[in-house]
């Protein structure tokens, strides 16, 4: 049970950062973006890249740092990587969402982001194959809590659970002390409004694609730290980030940071119950479950 | 007063290309003054003022602000061009606070601090719930921040899209009464009401708009006198009885 609780918190981690982006952008720009948790697999890959560069480049920094995998090196690529694939969010914007949103519905936003996200998956296949990648070649030991009942974590694991943590909590302060911040909420409340307030509303779009991407790259590199990588990554996540986004409200980022956890532990805890094979269904479940009893999410707003 | 601040002319507008609403529409503010546009539903009243505010596409005629043309301006412009735009509805930003609210639309004032103090001032019960979310504000609250949001930033010229709108008339006169005070602090205001009587009762001028079209226009005191605006607009057949 608390292991069950602890992989789900772990879990639930890296789905909120995929999340906290979404719902920001499904809020404003008005449409359900299925191509969106593919930026998880490009941060994840271009942190590939980016660590075997900066190791062959100076020696020294592919060294793991004790007592985790994570090298120096993969620290420098994670931000590579939340710099790449946020950049790569605005120019899929750009080139693809932003000239379709000027001349058609949000249905066919909807349509076009399924077409983007098969492209931008096979294009990772086509780049790096379908076979598993890792990060570190080390095995990471996992460090025993408790015998009765057995309990065991890695020291990874509690990285990328602080790592999530301290990055959500930057976004908090971000969010609550800073103008920039009172901007993006405004924008995710009521762009309309936010626009005769003097927000510079394409701005803002970019600063949402940005800021989300790059916290998916972030997720996308944690889930890598202790999972194999595959070009399906962001396909793994795609139901998740969107269950969270939905439990927690569309348009919430708190929302989405609490549903993250909800499906996340959901997801973990199901396993006590259900055999492995049905684990990803729990997202589905809570979908429905959320949509019947409280569609507007639990901290989405009525708009009966 | 002393001249015309705001000036339309021949404004042609709709939210549908090749389907306007507005069929050249002329209007003009006076400084200091406030003055409020009428007429039934469906007359374009909301949309004229959009259109001012760069909210809805203008295919012809003109706007000019200090004789200085800002037609289909964009809406996050207006600020800094001396023009700020007060919805009628979901005009405060709910989820923040009274103080962020305010930060917001000051993050770009050099004197914003100063600036937040006058506003607490001329408003002191945002001052004293400033930590509050907004969306825990009564109905007259919330219209005293709208309208503290769109002072903020020491506009020439306030558009007011309905102010008493699902306000109790208590509370409505209330807000059109600020709205009176505040030209005698040297703000100028133009909005659209619904409320004719009340709004008639504190404006300097007025224009009557239907089907997109001027109908007629006038100092607001003799308007409410005439007798064919009372019975079209304030439901009674004599002036006096309105």
């Amino acid at each position: 049970m608390i292991q069950a609780l602890l992989d789900g918190i772990l879990t639930g981690a890296i789905i909120s950062l995929g999340a906290i982006g979404l719902t920001m952008v499904m809020h404003i720009l008005r449409f359900a973006n299925f191509a969106y948790a593919e930026t998880l697999a490009i941060g994840a890959y271009v942190a590939l890249v980016a660590d075997r560069l900066f190791s062959a480049l100076v020696p020294v920094f592919d060294a793991a740092l004790a007592p985790l995998t994570l090298s120096v090196s993969l620290l420098l690529a994670l931000v590579v990587a939340m710099a790449v694939a946020g950049a790569s969010a605005v120019v899929i914007d750009r080139l693809i969402f932003a000239r379709i949103r000027a001349r058609a519905d949000a249905l066919s936003m909807v349509f076009a982001s399924f077409g983007v996200a098969l492209i931008l998956r096979n294009v990772i296949s086509l780049i790096f194959g379908h076979h598993p990648q890792l990060y570190s070649q080390d095995i990471a030991m996992a460090r025993v809590l408790s015998l009765d009942p057995l309990i065991l974590i890695k020291p990874d694991q509690v990285f990328v659970l602080m790592a999530a943590l301290v990055l959500m909590a930057a976004f908090h302060l971000v969010l609550t002390r800073t103008t920039f911040g009172y901007a993006l909420r405004a924008v995710a409340e009521n762009p309309a409004l936010a626009q005769v307030s003097g927000v510079n509303l394409k701005r803002m779009i970019v600063a949402v694609w940005l800021i989300g991407g790059g916290l998916s790259a972030a997720a996308g590199v944690f889930y890598t730290l202790t999972n194999q990588l595959t070009p399906m990554l962001g396909h793994t996540f795609l139901l998740p980030v969107f269950a969270a986004t939905i439990v927690g409200g569309i348009g919430s980022v708190y929302g989405a940071v609490l549903g993250g956890f909800i499906v996340g532990i959901a997801s973990g805890l199901s396993l006590m119950v259900l055999p492995s094979g049905y684990t990803p269904a729990m997202p589905f479940l809570l979908i429905l479950a959320v949509l019947l009893i409280r569609p507007q999410g639990l901290f989405g707003e009525d708009v009966r | 007063m002393s001249g015309a601040v705001l000036s339309v002319r021949g404004l042609v507008a709709g939210y549908v290309r090749d389907l306007p609403i507005l069929h050249g529409v002329d209007l003009s503010v006076q400084r200091h003054s406030l003055t409020v546009i009428i007429g039934p539903n469906g007359a374009g009243k909301s949309t004229l003022i959009k259109a001012i505010a760069g909210l809805v596409p203008v295919s012809a005629g003109a706007v000019t602000l200090e004789g200085r043309a800002i037609t289909g301006i964009r809406p996050d412009q207006m600020a800094g061009l001396g023009l700020a735009y007060v919805p009628q509805t979901d005009n405060i930003f709910r989820h923040l606070t009274i103080a962020e609210n305010l930060a917001l639309v000051l993050r770009r004032q050099p004197d914003a601090a100063q600036r937040l103090d006058e506003l607490y001032t001329l408003f002191p019960p945002l001052a004293d719930k400033a930590r509050g979310k907004a969306g825990a504000l009564s109905g007259g609250q919330r219209q005293m921040l709208a309208v503290a949001m769109a002072l903020a930033c020491k506009p020439q010229v306030v558009l007011m899209d309905e102010p008493s709108a699902g306000l109790s008339p208590r509370i409505a006169a209330e807000v059109l009464d600020l709205a009176r005070g505040l030209t005698a602090k040297g703000v100028t205001i133009l909005l659209v009401e619904q409320n004719v009587k009340q709004a008639l009762r504190v404006a300097d001028h007025c224009y009557i708009l239907a089907e997109g079209r001027n109908q007629l226009d006038g100092a607001a005191a003799s308007i409410l006198q005439d007798p064919a605006v009372a019975e079209i607009y304030l439901g009674t057949r004599h002036a006096g009885a309105a």
